[in-house]
């Protein structure tokens, strides 16, 4: 309850973004680069599959928040 | 080979496949079925963003820089992690301004700077056009390769030209076929998506293709690639730090991109279904994103390892399918490769023709009144515009597209819409950002663009000189647009997005600051700031519903969570909404908006109050300044529809308000009226409440009587059936409530009939009801009638039913209540009881008839006693008529001495005494007969209380008692009344007292009220006294009080009789007594007083001696021969000549031969009585001159007496008084009496009255000692001796001796000794009385 509580606040998808912004750049980047291209390779995918997988989990706990839906009950369905 | 009308002729099927895709979308649009609404399509046509660029362009930039490519697409990766912050809220403000571009949306952030629009526009052209050079190259580039696989040198210009006409074509028709660019495209979109699945599936299959087709998975790949020399090319830029800022610039223009794009916008923000389809473009994009781009790097690799020059890394992903004899998907890349360049075009084109139209054209139209034709050909020219972009992407191609790859044109483009990113971030997160701010800004950053990206790329194209590139312009280094300032060590886009960014940032704060925002600027910026925390925001024409309700909605309970539980909240707003019937609506129109403020607040304020409710919701922001403005906005409208002078409209509002208050008074007075109208239905409604309570307990009274009792309506419906009624009938109420129609009457009669209730209500069964209740009465209107039951229950009983109305308020009868007793038990004691009376009765008749006879007897018995007490009388009377006869003829005498006269008197006076008490008796008899008569004569008082006097003081004298007379008032000579009785009456009394007092003294005292003609009379005396309880019983019969010592006297009728004769006379009789000390009776009797005239004397005139005339016969007839001898003895020697008959027949003889003057005539004699004998002579002529005086003992009242009277001249009661006899013979023969001589005893006077007036002569007290002792002695018989002696010696002692002789002849010893102490002196008495204690 408390991860859902934690998700749908705008203050996490930014923090999320700036966690992202920073695994995805220097120096992170590099780390993995320095292991050659297959480790970068790896390191963006999974990374960005992990993301993919957040997002996924993200957007869960946002059902109910748009406007024109009905209380939070639709996530359940 | 592919030849290439092959692959046109794939291409157009291609082409048309998409557009039936779209045109069988929106046909299902039409019929209501939106497609295009799935948060999938939606995910997936974000996706356009990957263009012929990705397709092709991405390997070539992974070829060249390595995992450089990536960041294009982690950037918008990065971006969809903000989706949810900043895409939603620039889709709610879409969705509230029904914003159509990029451009239309920055312009309304900043108060709809037509300025800001087109500067928008003409970035977005000049930063798309490279893009759609890149599209057009990429398909002719592939177009290109295929044919040239194929043999074919195509595509020449013609061809070239073909296809962009039959791009502008599709575009037009998929895109820009409608007026109205504000429509959403769900056709165009799910065209496009389906477009993108097939670019990611076609990549997918190359990808899949080289990765394991021609290398053997992943890792073989870059294994191979790491061991092959060419990893160098790749591995050395990725550890640079170069790289890493490109790196981080790609990320940056990716992520500005993906959102900002006028395309991206579009599919983003302008065809978005719903707010919620972006959670599901949050992960999916990505994930799309992630898979196209997973095979990108071994095919770059692959074509590389292959053999492929970085130069042509953009084609590889055709070339490898081609050189490894894989036509068909070599065909299938192309395809798909055309399917990201068509759409890219498609939509960017069109967006960007709208937004060009908006605010580039249509300013102009509107500036240059000659161009006013053209408003009508909007759409036109919007195809024109199409048309135009992609010619000049074709142009630029061709211009520059041989010297760049595909990924620098579009980064080239995505710097160019990097400089809508503060305008339009700021414009969403910052208030104070304006259209000073955002013009300068992105006019500065995009003049940035063309110098340091724009103006290269034509150089390298060849179309400028490159010295300013190596020198600057004017030779100024610091201003070469690649190293503007001397800035070095950057790529070209790193520095231009630097440069841009610096400046664009620069001056748009700087112009915001420095510039004042306007008040609509400031308000609509709140509404872009606060967009999400405030909801959809109303923008759109009043009418229309276009705002979010579930946001105010949400709003709202907010508002209200802060004042009330969640729960009361939540219902609170679903109040609103009910009441404003807003329920099951998603969208609603300012106007309801409005209502719905006002209605919350209304709530609120019933809480809060108005003040800090009007306060709470100006602070909630539920109606944003958007929507305030729009609210003024509609009223603005309405009064420009008016389209009146001003004049006009104020007096139309003058008589709008004049009306408007004239309404609003008769709304009060209205509101008045119903506020009275509510007070009473509150009433009634409290008076029903009432009435429902009484009846309710009503009800409640009913159900726990005894008696079974059921109530019916005025309509004829059982409304109350009681328990009683349950038990007797066994009917249950609930079956019997609300039944009608007679039918209470089954369970008591077992057939629908009419019941005394029914008489109540319907006088017309009137008849019938009382038919079957035979006894019907009405009583104070209850109806009371008995029947025969024969309920299904009880079987047959008797009932006894009683019906009552019961009346509303007016009086009317509204039910009628019916109460049944079961009387079966009483009905037979009631025939028990008539059996009962019945013999009770017959018993009656027989004791009547026994009584009949028993009274029968006892009259008889009663007659027999009469007969017997007159006959007593009779024969008592007779003796004495003569006794008291020859006493009278015996006081005649002249020859007698004083003492044998005194007892003669004796003798009378007894008789008479004997006489009064026979009259008692006979009084007694005559009372309880009620046939007393009382005689009115006249009589002397005075004379008849002395007699009564000296009567009672012979008895006095003979207790020795002090018997005294007073008068307390003169008396009357003559008075009217019935002389016997009441001289009776005084008897009784003094009578009584003598005898009931032992010693002390007795007075009579008489009194005369003339004025009232009352005589009174009091007896007092020192007796025994009479109880306090005895004062009534005194006066029963036959009751006498006993002293002590004393014995009974008398008859004890006393009384009795006194009380009653005194009734008979109208007067009344008194006592007051004190045991011990006396008592006292007063009698008062009305006695008028008579005048001296009118006195008839009843008396015997001066006693005769004789008769003057010749001598007269007298016939006496009487069988009693002592009673004729008296009359023979007193009438001979008056001179008549006396003839004597004993019987009736005797007499009628002698009458006959005798021819008497007078017969003096005996009534009851043997053989022929005295009547028939009066009569007998009566009916002889030779008798007329005889008179008859009829004599009888008899006194009873009886006819024959009264017969016998009247048949005789006169008539007399025996004893017959001679002074009277003599007088009726003088009066009926007319003698004149001769007086007696002087010296001769005149008539006899009471002896009393002379005792009274004539001392009596008594020996000296010496000679009265002997007589004292002797009578002390009661020696009557020494007394006679000595008064004999006495009056022998001296007659004049000769009365004292005769009273002597009277006194002892009746035994009187005390009465003697009063006598003699009268003569003899106390202390005589007292030595006497000495001398005897001695002896």
């Amino acid at each position: 309850m408390r991860i859902r509580q934690l998700m749908r606040q705008p203050e996490f998808h930014i923090f999320v973004f700036c966690l992202l912004f920073m695994l995805f750049n220097w120096p992170f980047l590099a780390i993995s680069a320095k292991s050659g291209l297959m480790s970068v390779f790896s390191y963006l995918f999974v990374a960005w599959a992990i993301l993919i997988l957040l997002l996924f989990l993200m957007q869960r706990t946002l059902r109910g928040t748009a406007s024109g839906e009905e209380g939070d009950n639709e996530g359940g369905r | 080979m592919l030849s290439p009308s092959v692959i046109i002729s794939v291409c157009c099927l291609y082409m048309a496949l998409i557009v039936i895709i779209a045109l069988w979308v929106e046909r299902k649009a039409a019929a209501g079925k939106d497609v295009g609404n799935n948060p999938v399509i939606y995910a997936l046509s974000l996706a356009v963003y990957h263009t012929a660029w990705t397709f092709y362009g991405s390997v070539g930039k992974a070829a060249s820089s390595g995992m450089l490519f990536l960041a294009i697409y982690l950037g918008p990766t990065l971006a969809m992690i903000l989706s949810w912050v900043v895409l939603r809220k620039m889709v709610r403000i879409k969705n509230a301004y029904r914003i159509t571009s990029i451009a239309d949306f920055i312009s309304l952030r900043y108060n709809k700077s037509a300025a800001i629009a087109a500067l928008v526009t003409l970035i977005s052209i000049f930063g798309l056009v490279p893009y759609f050079a890149l599209q057009l190259k990429a398909i002719f580039s592939s177009f290109g390769i295929i044919a040239h696989a194929g043999g074919s040198s195509w595509p020449d210009g013609n061809v070239r030209l073909g296809m962009v006409g039959f791009i502008i074509l599709f575009t037009i028709v998929l895109g820009v076929r409608r007026p109205v660019p504000t429509e959403r495209h769900q056709g165009m979109v799910v065209a496009m998506s389906a477009e993108s699945l097939v670019k990611l599936i076609v990549f997918l299959a190359v990808g899949v293709y080289v990765t394991y087709g021609l290398f053997g998975g992943f890792s073989d790949v870059f294994r191979q690639f790491e061991q092959s020399p060419l990893k160098t090319s790749i591995i050395s830029g990725q550890t640079s730090p170069s790289f890493y800022i490109t790196w981080t610039t790609y990320l940056l223009l990716s992520m500005s991109a993906v959102l900002f794009l006028p395309r991206q916008f579009h599919m983003a923000v302008i065809e978005n279904f719903h707010e919620k389809h972006i959670r599901t473009a949050m992960w999916l994009f990505p994930l799309y994103m992630l898979l196209i781009n997973l095979f990108v790097m071994p095919i770059a690799m692959g074509g590389l390892l292959a053999g492929y020059p970085v130069q042509q890394a953009d084609t590889f992903v055709l070339m490898l399918p081609l050189s490894t004899g894989q036509g068909l998907l070599a065909l299938l890349v192309f395809l798909g490769g055309f399917s990201a360049a068509t759409g890219m075009i498609t939509i960017a084109s069109m967006t960007i023709s709208t937004m060009a139209t908006n605010h580039l054209l249509l300013p102009v139209i509107e500036s240059v009144r000659r161009l006013g034709f053209a408003k009508r050909y909007l759409l036109q020219c919007r195809w024109v515009t199409v048309a135009l972009l992609v010619l000049a992407g074709y142009w630029f191609e061709g211009v520059v597209g041989a010297y760049l790859l595909l990924v620098d044109i579009g980064v080239i483009s995505f710097v160019a819409v990097l400089q809508f990113a503060p305008a339009l971030i700021g414009g969403l997160y910052w208030k104070k950002g304006n259209s000073s701010g955002a013009l300068l800004g992105m006019g500065s950053g995009f003049l940035l663009w063309i110098y340091t990206l724009a103006f290269p790329a034509f150089v390298h194209g060849g179309l400028l000189s490159r010295a300013i590139l190596d020198h600057g312009p004017w030779g100024v280094g610091l201003l070469r647009p690649e190293h503007l300032l001397g800035v070095t060590g950057l790529d070209s886009i790193s520095h231009a997005v630097l440069w841009t960014l610096i400046f664009n940032v620069f001056f748009y704060i700087l112009g915001s600051l420095y510039v004042a925002q306007k008040q609509e600027e400031i308000n609509i910026s709140e509404e872009f700031v606060n967009a999400l925390a405030v909801g959809p925001i109303a923008g759109q024409l009043p009418g229309e519903a276009t705002i979010d309700l579930a946001a105010k909605k949400m709003e709202i309970k907010e508002l209200y969570c802060q004042y009330f539980p969640e729960a009361k909240s939540a219902a609170m707003v679903g109040d609103c909404l009910s009441v404003l019937k807003l329920d099951g609506k998603t969208t609603i129109s300012i106007a309801e908006v409005a209502e719905l403020y006002n209605d919350a607040e209304i709530r609120l304020a019933s809480s809060i109050g108005a003040a800090a409710a009007r306060k709470a919701l100006l602070k909630s922001g539920i109606i944003s300044a958007s929507e305030e403005k729009t609210l003024k906005q509609m009223y603005a409208d309405i009064i420009a529809e008016l389209k009146m002078p001003p004049s006009d409209l104020k007096r139309k509002i003058d008589y709008h308000r004049e009306r408007e208050k004239l309404l609003t008074r008769q709304a009060t007075e209205l509101e008045e009226k119903i506020r009275e109208r509510d007070n009473e239905i509150a009433e009634r409604a409290n008076a029903e409440e009432a009435l429902r309570n009484s009846e309710r307990r009503l009800a409640g009274i009913i159900d726990f009587l005894p008696d079974p009792t059921f109530v019916i309506d005025a309509a004829g419906k059982i409304i109350i059936w009681n328990r009683a009624a349950e038990e007797f009938t066994g009917a249950k109420a609930e079956e019997m409530l609300g039944k009608g129609d007679h039918e209470y009457a089954i369970p008591f009669y077992g057939e629908r009939r009419p019941v005394l209730i029914d008489l109540v209500f319907n006088t017309a069964e009137q008849e019938q009801i009382k038919r079957l209740y035979p006894y019907v009465t009405v009583e104070d209107g209850i109806v009371i009638g008995e029947s025969v039951t024969r309920s299904v229950k009880r079987g047959e009983a008797y009932m006894l039913g009683m019906a009552a109305p019961l009346y509303d308020s007016e009086g009317k009868v509204v039910a009628v209540i019916e109460s049944v007793r079961d009387i079966t038990e009483r009905k037979e004691a009631e025939e028990e009881l008539k059996r009962h009376r019945a013999h009770l009765e017959e018993m009656v008749r027989e004791r009547t008839s026994e009584l009949i006879i028993a009274k029968e007897r006892a009259e008889v018995a009663s007659q027999a006693k009469s007969a017997f007490l007159s006959s007593m009388s009779h024969e008592l009377r007779t003796p004495l008529n003569a006794i008291l006869g020859y006493a009278q003829i015996l006081k005649r005498q002249n020859n007698l001495t004083d003492a044998q006269r005194q007892q003669v008197e004796i003798v009378r006076s007894s008789g008479e005494h004997l006489l009064t008490l026979i009259n008692d008796i006979l009084d007694m008899g005559k009372i309880e007969a009620q046939k007393m008569e009382i005689e009115e004569l006249s009589f002397d008082l005075s004379a008849l209380l002395r007699q009564v006097f000296n009567i009672a003081k012979i008895q006095a004298d003979e207790k020795d008692l002090d018997f005294r007379y007073e008068e307390s008032s003169t008396l009357p000579g003559i008075v009217r009344g019935d002389q016997r009785k009441l001289k009776q009456i005084l008897l009784n009394l003094v009578s009584n007292a003598v005898k009931y007092t032992r010693r002390g003294h007795i007075v009579i005292r008489v009194s005369y009220d003339p004025s009232r003609g009352m005589f009174g009379c009091e007896v007092a005396d020192t007796g025994i006294g009479i109880a306090p309880g005895m004062l009534e019983t005194i006066f029963e019969p036959f009751t006498q009080l006993v002293g002590a010592g004393q014995i009974r006297e008398g008859t004890g009728l006393g009384l009795s009789i006194t009380r009653r004769l005194v009734t008979l006379m109208q007067g009344k009789v008194t006592v007051e007594s004190e045991p011990g000390r006396g008592s006292s009776f007063r009698v008062e009797l009305p006695l008028p007083a008579v005048s001296g005239g009118e006195i008839r004397r009843e008396v015997a005139g001066p006693t005769a001696t004789g008769y003057q005339g010749k001598r007269r016969t007298i016939l006496v007839v009487d069988d009693n021969i002592a009673n004729a001898s008296m009359l023979v003895a007193l009438l001979e020697p008056l001179g008549f000549e006396i003839v004597t008959a004993d019987s009736g027949r005797e007499a009628v003889r002698q009458a006959l031969a005798r021819k008497p003057d007078l017969v003096l005539l005996d009534l009851v004699m043997p053989e022929m009585d005295g009547l028939e004998a009066a009569r007998e002579m009566r009916r002889l002529p030779e008798l007329d001159g005889t008179r008859i005086i009829g004599t009888s003992a008899t006194v009873s009242d009886s006819v024959r007496k009264d017969v016998f009277a009247a048949a005789c001249d006169d008539f007399m009661a025996k004893p017959i008084g001679l002074e009277l006899l003599l007088e009726k013979i003088g009066k009926h023969l007319g003698v004149v009496w001769e007086p007696a001589l002087p010296g001769t005893p005149g008539p006899a006077l009471p002896m009393e009255t002379q005792e009274l007036e004539e001392p009596v002569e008594a020996p000296a007290p010496e000679e009265l000692a002997e007589l004292h002792e002797l009578a002390l002695m009661g020696d009557m018989q020494g007394i006679r001796s000595w008064a004999a002696k006495l009056e022998e010696r001296d007659p004049k002692y000769s009365r004292f001796a005769g009273k002597l002789l009277e006194l002892a002849g009746s035994f009187k010893a005390k009465a003697i000794l009063v006598l003699v102490q009268q003569y003899f002196p106390s202390r005589k008495r007292h030595s006497i009385r000495e001398k005897r204690h001695e002896l």
